[in-house]
């Protein structure tokens, strides 16, 4: 079919890949023979002794899924600049079908006198979900959340619908209040990004930049960017903090800051973040503290730093981590 | 109805070429640039090249194509950039060479092994690979230089990895162990 399948890889070919010296054309018979798992490993000691011996920068791998969340957020703000018949037959198309969703919308709402809500991303407990709201704001749900977002999102306002927890990252628009519906309370913002965490208890609302209103019936409270906001179901109230943990949103952000951190804390945050359960082996362990940052890094490699630097073991299995050691003292 | 709203399958058909091809392509574009960030923004916006000529070209039959050369084109357009940028760096480290000796200390048993080793390459095959990797120059510069062919080039160059690789496997296992925990 295509010409390069007849291109042989020989070390001549992959010493120039490594190089920076293939055509696109190489550079895909090379990926294609590297399907083969052995070929894989072999490209990679190659490219790490390239490394060693040629010196320069070590290749790092790109996350997959963080890269498409970027890659969908630069593809809407593409499509709000972009060709602009493109654009009145996509109007034209929306048009029509918010004709047809009012008539659906306005049958159900007199019918039920409830909103219509429709999920954001498609349902899935057991993995972390990013995705766009149709007004291009991104969001990323965690394990064992739902969001959902009304029928006539964008048009007066941008409601959503939140159980468990979610990272926002509105799209400024002072015309249209983005409000978050977590049970009683509501979170209204103008153009911002926060956490919505909603357990039995509370709801803590965690804002990294702008800022938020939180209200329900009877308070309300203003939570600006580095502020937590917690909603006590209990008693209604709503409580302010000067601080937020950024390590609690790093399965959004993909940031930890460990600060002196004791070790079973770090664990909680891997726990939250990576969805895995760690288990200490013996109390000492409990001792043991670290200071470190990671940003986009997998669990391994911060299993392994944690490993070398506290001079202890873990094994992976089933998403259970053992962490066996003598501790600290 | 949802399908005019969202047209899934084109969305789709874009989405497994981002999966099939999204990590090979960033090693290509990382050897061409040896940068692992520009490397990422270079293949963002090849796929968004491709989403924007999605009338145009075929994702399913043409897409991977139109991605590796659209890589190429715009990393041979960088590299060209950055070679001015990269020369002056090195000019200010060579002036301030002093402050890096401590770093380079630490480093000094693994540099003496890999002289050696260059050392130790048959003279046309050093020659070739020192262009390339202390001049940065390209295949077809180091052949223009030395009045050779290019493929001459590729040949020694890959020569010159091998034999190296080979005088080197005691401390290339241990150094990619290293790697791996540093870097």
């Amino acid at each position: 079919m295509s010409s390069h399948q007849k291109i042989e890889i020989d070390t001549t070919l992959l010493t120039r890949y490594l190089a920076g010296e293939a055509t696109p054309d190489e550079a895909m018979a090379i990926d294609d023979w590297l399907k083969d798992d052995s070929h894989a490993t072999e490209l990679e000691h190659m490219q790490q002794s390239w490394q060693l011996i040629y010196g320069g920068v070590a290749y790092e791998a790109p996350n997959e899924n963080r890269e498409w969340a970027a890659l969908e957020v630069a593809l809407y703000a593409e499509k709000k600049h972009g060709n602009k018949l493109r654009l009145v037959i996509r109007y034209a198309v929306a048009a029509l079908i918010v004709g047809v969703l009012f008539g659906a919308g306005l049958y159900t709402y007199l019918q039920y006198r409830i909103p219509v809500w429709q999920h954001a991303v498609a349902e899935a407990a057991g993995s972390v979900r990013k995705g766009l709201l149709p007004d291009g704001s991104g969001i990323v749900i965690n394990r064992n959340s739902t969001l959902q977002y009304a029928a006539d999102y964008n048009e007066d306002d941008r409601k959503v619908l939140l159980q468990g927890e979610g990272y926002f990252d509105v799209v400024a628009d002072k015309d249209r209040p983005f409000i978050v519906h977590s049970g009683t309370l509501k979170i209204q913002v103008l153009g911002t990004s926060f956490n919505v965490k909603e357990d039995s208890v509370n709801t803590v609302v965690a804002v990294t930049t702008g800022k938020v209103k939180l209200y329900t019936a009877k308070h309300e409270l203003i939570v600006a960017a580095g502020q937590t906001g917690t909603y006590v179901k209990g008693t209604e109230e709503l409580l302010l903090s000067n601080n937020i943990d950024a390590n609690s949103l790093s399965y959004a952000t993909g940031d930890f800051s460990f600060q002196d951190m004791p070790l079973p804390e770090i664990c909680r945050h891997l726990e939250n973040t990576f969805g895995v359960k760690i288990i200490l082996n013996n109390e000492q362990l409990a001792q043991c503290r670290m200071s470190a940052h990671f940003k986009d890094r997998s669990l391994t490699y911060i299993m392994d730093i944690l490993s070398a630097t506290l001079d202890i073991e873990y094994t992976i299995n089933n998403n259970i981590i053992h962490v066996s050691g003598n501790g600290c003292n | 109805m949802n399908k005019l709203i969202n047209p899934q399958s084109a969305k789709d058909i874009y989405r497994q070429c981002f999966q099939d091809n999204f990590e090979r392509l960033h090693r290509y574009a990382f050897t061409l640039l040896q940068d692992n960030e520009e490397a990422r923004d270079v293949v963002q916006q090849a796929f968004i090249k491709l989403w924007q000529k999605r009338d145009e070209i075929n994702l399913e039959l043409a897409g991977r194509a139109y991605l590796y050369t659209t890589v190429q084109r715009q990393c041979i357009n960088i590299f060209r950039h950055n070679k001015v940028r990269r020369h002056y760096k090195d000019a200010i480290l060579a002036t301030h060479q002093e402050e890096y000796t401590d770093h380079q200390l630490e480093n000094r048993e693994l540099s003496n092994r890999i002289s050696a080793a260059m050392d130790a390459l048959p003279p046309k095959c050093r020659e070739i690979f020192r262009k390339s990797r202390f001049e940065e120059k390209k295949y077809a510069e180091i052949a223009a230089a030395l009045n050779i062919s290019v493929k001459t080039v590729e040949v020694q160059m890959g020569k010159a990895l091998k034999i190296m690789r080979e005088q080197l496997a005691d401390i290339i296992t241990i150094s990619i162990i290293l790697i791996a925990y540093f870097k």
